[in-house]
């Protein structure tokens, strides 16, 4: 059993705006291991991206709050720490990858710069040795040339370099959690694949455990060890990657499956989910799933399905699956 | 039609009263002034306004140095002020939209060279201008209207031209031009519809520097002249006696202020509501 | 970047040259510029010279040539009523505008950019309430009425400062709001903005996760990256605060170019106008280059334009 690196349990982060209480994140409760990665998937707006800046203690205040739950480091609540507390702890033992390489590094400043900051703030290491480990950095993602590209700014690289260098900047103090928000979603087809190679690299080497959150199910299969999958700020189901593909229990997952287009199928029309992602602010009693499954029942409606075991690792809330019993 | 009202949703209350205010006086202004603001009475000189000692009820907001009602010249002066300021937005937006998407639309050598003009128009100090523009043409509204004109076009083509420059690439103009749209019926059809968002905030916001700059040139002697109450030409005439009759400049003063920022909250709203690009923070 | 400053270089020249251009037209605009350029009570053998001098029997293309070449030799024309160069007339008077239009500006920037950044990093405080305010009624005055509003406050009911005049700080103050009222209201409304943006851009966000302390996050990145269209705004104001000058220097009985130039229109004095406008505009144009290349310095991506 690999030890926890991180474990959130039931943590709700709202957002109070003029037309009522958004519950972007509405009691999310998962792990993830050491050398493991976790893969958090679902729609836009079901609250992928707010559960890892919860994690971060980075939701956009006043409106947004943290309202509930734990987040355990190592063992440490993150939530009770304080601000000063979780300066020290960003950067150095959790980092973030964010999705969009074209502005997540400052135009006016030299590569160089932005991947040693990290190293400065975080560590005691002496100013020269800060710079040869930040070009050490350039070289583990496989940046070409790297002690000169450390006086290049941004705007001459290319975005899968760019998005590189992010990587470096979010791995240059050895973090014990990495978390990658959509990091392939602005990439073309092969700077994807290099990317999700690199990190799978890095993960070998380094042992970090890593969230990769993404709606792109062929990431999923290449990188993630264990799966997520999130709907109107919930887990619905999670477990391990072959099972999340092979035998998935909710019928979201299940839907969400179905419609992939897929290869040497022949020419057939694409499967939807019909209906909308629910409103946020007016989450439906019950199962917030209930209006577009296919397979809804009367107590789907009034009750809301808890987390129920169903074998190896695999958790699911739905009231078809019984312990042992799958909606198929 | 639809489209129109529905942006006018949530208009903030208080510009509009206040314009609305301004509009009213402006429109029905020489029918419902007390007195006549043009006629002296050397006998009620430098009455104060009413509740200050010396004040009294006939004359709401006193008397000037000939012995004009103030409060009827105040409003009168209104619409004068809407005046200048509407035909000079008017004058200014129409020059600075056809140099825009002239300049924008066709590129090339005819945008270098209008470019540049507009740049020479921005680089040379606006009141500077008008007052030399000002003193050859002469007095009078028409003249104003004619400089102030003169003087605002080039932030409008400016601005358009840029948007016009980023619609020129979009999708639909370019279909249009590949099957065969005529240049007006593209520049009609397509290209204008999109830069009126942007045209009615410009106005809107030039509509307080206009007032402000008529005022300004008035003020200098520049403008309308005497006996018109135009607000500007009325603080200059009450500088002479600022200690003793502080309302002569003042209040005129305070309507173009209250005028002018009732124009740009309610031009920032506009720029808000209409145009997302200039969405600010709230 | 060479050519990038050799470029915007030329582009000014070129600017100014239509500046020239216009100003020319300008007097020439009522068909007879002798009305203009020659005192009413000039003898016949004076205009004679006059025609002469600007070649007003010869085509206009020619009168433009002797009106630019006489500029590029310092020759600006001389003023009607003193009879002295334009240009000498102008230069006694522009210190006194020069040191009113630098006070100015470092009132209004200083507090313009302070309120502006206490603004932006307390959106919806106290201080930005207050700053929004003031700063939207700041574009909505009139100079001319700040400067007769305080002259009534401070000079008038107070006592405290004097109404006009030159003469050590006091006579500095009230002036110098006045000139600089308006953008002061720029400064703040405009690195609110500025640094709202900024502070809601993903690599402020990087910053924040890659656990940067926060002054590190403000003073070095959000800063730099606002200081570009802060830097821009100080071009433009340029043109309000010397068109803020004429009313200004006109209400202070200020002896500089601003009032200078109020006096030669009323005057009808045009030589003099005309070497106004075309210095002040091409003043202008250069303030904007030095700033279009210290633009350049803070911006690495400029040059590769």
């Amino acid at each position: 059993m690999t030890e926890t690196v991180l474990r959130v349990e039931d943590v709700k982060t709202h957002f109070v705006t003029g037309s009522g209480v958004v519950k972007a994140v509405d009691g999310v409760s998962f792990s993830v291991g050491k050398g493991e990665t976790l893969g958090i998937v679902g729609e836009s707006g079901c609250g992928k991206s707010m559960t890892a800046l919860s994690i971060l203690r980075m939701v956009p205040a006043p409106a947004g709050r943290i309202v509930g739950g734990k987040v355990f480091l190592c063992g440490e609540d993150l939530l009770q720490k304080s601000e000063k507390e979780m300066q020290t702890i960003r950067g150095s033992r959790i980092s973030m990858i964010l999705q969009d390489p074209m502005t997540s590094l400052d135009p006016l400043f030299t590569i160089g710069d932005q991947v040693a900051e990290p190293i400065r703030t975080h560590s005691k290491t002496h100013a020269l040795n800060v710079l040869a480990r930040a070009t050490e950095m350039l070289r583990l993602v496989k940046i070409p040339s790297p002690s000169a590209r450390m006086s290049s700014y941004p705007h001459q690289m290319s975005g899968g370099m760019r998005q590189r260098i992010v990587a470096a900047i979010a791995l240059a103090c050895e973090p014990e959690l990495l978390i990658a928000d959509e990091p392939t979603t602005s990439l073309d087809v092969t700077t994807q694949a290099q990317l999700i190679a690199l990190l799978k690299d890095i993960q070998q080497k380094l042992g970090v455990a890593m969230i990769v959150i993404t709606h792109d199910f062929g990431v999923i299969s290449r990188i993630c060890h264990r799966v997520a999958v999130m709907y109107a700020g919930r887990i619905v189901e999670t477990a391990d990657v072959q099972t999340v593909f092979g035998a998935p229990s909710h019928p979201y997952t299940i839907a969400l499956l179905k419609s992939l287009p897929r290869f040497g199928a022949g020419l057939e029309r694409l499967h939807t989910i019909g209906g909308q992602p629910p409103d946020l602010r007016d989450l439906p009693k019950g199962c917030s799933f209930a209006p577009r499954c296919a397979h809804v029942m009367d107590i789907c409606t009034t009750e809301f399905p808890s987390q129920r075991d169903i074998g190896a690792g695999h958790t699911v809330c739905c009231h078809l699956a019984g312990p042992g019993r799958s909606a198929q | 039609m639809i489209r129109i009202a529905r942006a006018f949703k949530g208009i903030p209350r208080i510009p509009i009263v206040i314009l609305a205010l301004v509009v009213a006086a402006a429109i029905f202004g020489p029918w419902i002034v007390p007195f006549n603001p043009e006629e002296s009475d050397l006998v009620n000189q430098f009455i104060p306004p009413f509740g200050m000692e010396g004040g009294s009820g006939a004359h709401l907001l006193g008397t000037d140095h000939l012995g004009r009602d103030f409060l009827s010249r105040l409003i009168v002066g209104a619409r004068i002020s809407l005046m200048v300021g509407a035909m000079a937005v008017f004058f200014s937006g129409f020059i600075g939209t056809v140099v825009a998407i002239t300049a924008g639309y066709l590129g090339g050598i005819v945008d270098a060279i209008l470019m540049r003009m507009t740049d020479a128009m921005l680089s040379m100090p606006y009141l500077l201008i008008g007052v030399a523009l000002a003193g050859i043409l002469g007095p009078g509204l028409l003249n104003l209207v004619i400089v102030l004109g003169v003087l605002g076009w080039a932030s409008y083509a400016r601005v358009i031209r840029s948007e016009v420059l980023k619609l020129k690439t979009l999708d639909f103009v370019v279909v249009a031009r590949i099957t065969g749209c005529g240049l007006g019926r593209i520049l009609w059809r397509h290209i204008f519809p999109n830069i009126v968002n942007t045209l009615i905030v410009l106005a809107t916001l030039h509509f307080g520097t206009a007032i402000i700059l008529a005022a300004s040139l008035s003020f200098l002697g520049m403008g309308v002249s005497p006996p018109t109450p135009e607000w500007g030409l009325m603080v200059a005439e009450g500088r002479e006696f600022i200690d003793s009759a502080w309302w002569l400049v003042t209040l005129p003063g305070l309507c173009i202020l209250l005028t002018c920022l009732a124009a740009n909250l309610l031009g920032d709203w506009l720029r808000q509501r209409l145009d997302p690009k200039f969405r600010e923070r709230a | 970047m060479q050519r990038y400053i050799l470029k915007r270089l030329l582009e000014t020249l070129i600017t100014i040259w239509i500046i020239s251009v216009a100003v020319f037209m300008l007097t020439r605009l009522t068909g007879n510029p002798m009305d203009l350029l020659l005192s009413p009570m000039a003898s016949a053998q004076d205009q004679a010279v006059a025609t002469k001098a600007w070649g007003l029997d010869q085509p206009i293309y020619v009168q433009y040539w002797k009106y630019a070449y006489g500029m590029l030799h310092g020759n600006f024309g001389n003023s009607i009523y003193w009879g002295t160069p334009t240009l000498d007339i102008f230069l006694e008077r522009f210190g006194a505008t020069l040191q009113l239009a630098t006070f100015a500006i470092f009132l209004s920037a200083t507090i313009g950019i302070s309120v502006g950044v206490l603004s932006a990093t307390k959106p919806g405080g106290k201080i930005d309430s207050f700053g929004r305010v003031l700063a939207l009624a700041g574009q909505s005055m009139p100079t001319f009425w700040v400067g007769i509003m305080l002259v009534l406050l401070f000079s008038v009911s107070l006592r405290l400062l004097p109404t006009s005049g030159t003469g050590g700080l006091s006579h500095l103050i009230l002036p110098g709001i006045t000139l600089g009222w308006y953008s002061m209201a720029a400064f703040t409304r405009l690195t609110r903005s500025a640094m709202l943006d900024v502070l809601d851009s993903e690599y402020i966000k990087m910053c924040r996760i890659k656990g940067l302390p926060e002054r590190l996050v403000i003073w070095k990145h959000a800063a730099k990256n606002a200081s570009l269209p802060i830097l821009t705004l100080f071009g433009v104001q340029f043109v309000h605060f010397l068109s803020g000058s004429l009313v200004t220097e006109t209400i202070f009985a200020w002896p500089g170019v601003g009032r200078l130039a109020v006096w030669a229109v009323y005057n009808r004095d045009y030589p003099v106008v005309q070497t106004i406008v075309f210095i002040v505009a091409s003043g202008y144009l250069f303030v904007n280059l030095l700033v279009d290349i210290l633009y350049a310095y803070i911006d690495p991506r400029i040059h590769y334009e």
